[in-house]
Order: C-alpha cells, then structure tokens, then sequence
C-alpha cells in the first residue's frame, strides 16, 4: 500500500478523487475539484480496504488471487458446514440405529410370534417326557396295531402270497426280516395242510405312545381251520406291539408274543 | 443462505437436518423401547410353563396315566397273591385297592374263596407283566394287563407226584376297569379276557 502510494507520487495523507482524479486530502469527504461527494463510496467500500484502491483494482485480481479467495472460501466452507456435516454424520448413524432396531423389532416378533403360537396350538399334548398325551393319537396308534395284528397273523393257504403281501406292507426294519422268515417257514405247511389263521384282535392299550414310536398291549385270539375239517383251534395270545410313525403312518417295527 | 443463518455461521440445510436428527433420535428411542418389550414378552413366554405353579395339561394327563398303570398292577398283584395259611390280610388288601361293584362282588365271594383255597392248599405268586390303557378320563380308565401266576395246590402237586407233567403256570388277559376316589385310582370292575 505505502509502495503504491510513493510511486503515485501521493503524499500519505492524499488520495486521488475517484471522478475527476484530481489529488485531493485522505480526509476528504468531497472533492474540491468536481464537488462530487466522496461519502457514498467509501461507505460501499470495505473498512479493510486500503484508502486510495480503486473500485476499478477488483476485476483487475489476479486468477491466483481469486484462486487464493477461493481456497480460502474452500478452506472456510468446511467450518461453516462442519456442524450441518456433523448433523448429516449424526443423521446417518441415526439411520443405521433404526434400520437395526427395525429388524431387531421384527426378528424378536417373530420368535414370539413362534413361541405364543407353539404354547397356545401345539400340534400334539406332549408331556415333558415324551409321551403323547392326546386321544386321538393315542387312538390312531392302537387302531393302527390291531389292523396289523389282524392282518399279519391272519393268512389262508387259498390266498397265502396275497395275504403275505399285504402283511408284508405293514411291517418295517427287524420286523419285516423276521416276517419274512416266519412266512418262509410256515408257508409250506400251510400249503400242504390246507390250514387257515383268522386273528381276532379283542383289546388294545397303550403301553407308552411318542410322537414317533408307540408300545401297545395287544390281545389277540387266532382260531386255525383246516380245510374240510369242522374243528377249529383257538389260540390266545398277548403281544407288545412296538410302533414307528412315518409320515402321519404308524408301520410295526417288533411284534413279541410273550 | 438467510442473512441470519448467515450470522449466525448455520450452513444451508442444517436446520432442516438437525429436524430430521431429532426425529430420528425419537424413532431409535421408540424403536429400542419396542425391542426391549419383544424381548421381555419373548422371556415371559419361554420361562412361563415353569415360573406359573402347576402343571401343563399333558403333565397332568400323564401323570393321571402313570397313577393308573400303577393302581392296576398294584391291584393285579394283590388279586393274584394267595396263601390258604393266611388269607385275610390277603383279601382285606385287594378290597382297600377295591371300590364299587367289585369291591361288593369280592366281598361277598371272600369267604367261598377262603374254604376254596384252604381245601385245596393253594397258594400262588402273581407277576404283572404289562399294563397298557385302553381309554382314560378324568375319574375312569379301561385297562388291559397280562400277568401270570405261578399256583401250587393239591391237586397239582399231586399229578406231580403221579410222575405227570403239572404245570402251575398260569397266563392270564384282564380288563380293568379303575375308578378314581378321592386322589386314588381303586378296582371297580374285573373281566379275564379269554
């Protein structure tokens, strides 16, 4: 500024006249030459701007200057925006909270959802044990072993691989190989004596009954005719009757006469 | 940007944002609030079936199971038990495990009984081998049980003293019928199945 004012030949306590030029006092407030008034501009003018710079010296800022304004508003925008970003980061953060809790929510409605309707619609009454405690499904099981204590023991020689079949389907696991056996060995005999077993289930009770395995009590009377023969043999007999339950079906997994 | 938020150093859209945070911040309280409801109410329901006294209805029903395959053999055993040297005892056991029309029908047979045993010196040990429950309610059950007896008498020892194969083994098929008194389960009715 001083540099300014030597080499414009300016003494410091002059200014040129912003209208007509003329050098006129700092401290002027109107121009003794044109009488324009001097107050308006410097009112305008910025208080840190230097006495005697012409309004004309702005456009005249260097790219670096104005790069230098820039980088500076740069340097600035981020204090002025620092509590707006603080705002947005809080914002966000505040954002990844409720989307968690939302699945939080719903993942924890869901287990209750489970829960209450497990407690209140269960699909079977089952004691802390294991055993089943319903009707209907203990029914179904006992059903089940007197169909297939009717159907295994009974077989005529008439029909005898028919019959076989047919026992053949209600029997799984050991208990199928041990049928298969037994049918193995009375088959000729059947054959050759023309004989035929009617079982008659007459009771059944549950000894224990799980969602997949059941033990029952089963008495059954077995009368044995032989062809041409008025005469029938009576056998009584008491059978446990062990289970299994596949696909909603109950299939005899040991049967023991005792 | 406002002259007053100008003044006041508030960058453009930080008003309206820090509305957004607040309301934010009282949806995260809402929804922590709500999660922690979910957790209680999931606790509550897990933990009920053992923090409510008593028991669960299938708990109940087979503890009603358990108490009845229990009343029938332990009546079973007591029907099947029978010394002629000391029948009484014997007898006024099987009617304190007995109630209704049994009670009254062995009551009334107890003393042919006695004159039959001690004629014929019997005396046989039951075994109950299997009780299983055809239908059970509240106060009845249906129960089936195979049991055997091993009887000494007379007239067996006698064919063993001919040289003649005597068994005394006997394999018996009843149906129980059981009654509940009071918190007992008590003979009612008794049919051998043959």
């Amino acid at each position: 500024m001083s540099d300014t004012t030597r080499e414009s030949g300016l003494a410091p306590d002059e200014k040129l006249c912003p209208y007509c030029a003329e050098t006129i006092k700092a401290a002027a407030v109107k121009c003794r030459y044109c009488q324009s008034d001097l107050t308006a501009g410097s009112a305008e003018e910025s208080p840190e701007e230097a006495p005697g710079e012409s309004p004309e010296e702005a456009p005249g800022e260097s790219p670096e200057a104005a790069e230098a304004a820039s980088g500076s508003e740069a340097e600035s925008e981020p204090r002025l925006v620092l509590p707006g970003t603080e705002t947005v980061q809080r914002v966000g953060a505040g954002t990844r909270w409720t989307v968690g809790l939302v699945v939080l929510c719903l993942v924890l409605g869901g287990a209750l959802w489970f829960l209450v309707n497990r407690s209140r619609h269960p699909d079977l009454d089952t004691a802390p044990n294991g055993q089943v405690t319903q009707s209907a499904f203990r029914n179904a099981a006992m059903s089940a072993a007197s169909d297939a204590a009717s159907q295994i023991l009974s077989y005529s020689y008439q029909t005898f691989d028919a019959d076989r079949k047919k026992g053949r389907a209600l029997v799984t696991g050991e208990a199928a190989k041990e049928y298969e056996k037994a049918m193995d060995e009375v088959a000729a005999k059947v054959a050759s004596t023309k004989i035929t077993l009617k079982a008659s289930v007459l009771s059944v009770g549950a000894i224990s009954v799980t969602r997949h395995d059941a033990r029952l009590l089963v008495f059954v009377d077995t009368t044995t005719t032989r062809e041409g023969s008025q005469s029938q043999q009576l056998q009584q007999s008491r059978l446990v009757m062990e289970l299994t339950r596949k696909d909603g079906d109950w299939t005899v997994s040991k049967m023991d006469a005792f | 940007m406002s002259r007053e938020n100008e003044n006041a150093g508030i960058a453009p859209g930080t008003a309206s944002a820090r509305g957004r945070g607040v309301a934010q911040r009282a949806s995260v309280v809402a929804l922590a609030l709500l999660a922690t409801l979910l957790a209680a109410a999931c606790v509550v329901v897990l933990v009920w079936p053992t923090a409510v006294p008593g028991k669960s209805t299938a708990e109940k029903a087979d503890d009603r199971a358990v108490a009845v395959q229990s009343a029938a053999s332990q009546v079973m055993k007591a029907f099947l038990d029978v010394d002629y040297r000391d029948m009484d005892p014997r007898v006024k056991k099987v009617l304190g495990l007995s109630t209704g029309a049994f009670k009254n029908q062995y009551q009334t047979a107890a003393a042919d009984l006695k004159s039959q045993v001690q004629a014929a010196k019997t005396v046989a040990t039951g075994a109950v081998l299997r009780v299983g429950i055809g239908d059970i309610g509240d106060d009845k059950a249906v129960v089936y049980v195979a049991a055997d007896s091993n009887v000494s008498n007379t007239s067996i020892e006698k064919e063993k003293a001919e040289g003649k194969t005597a068994d005394g083994r006997r394999y018996y098929r009843f149906q129980l019928t059981l009654t509940k008194v009071g918190d007992r389960w008590l003979l009612s009715d008794l049919q051998g199945i043959s």
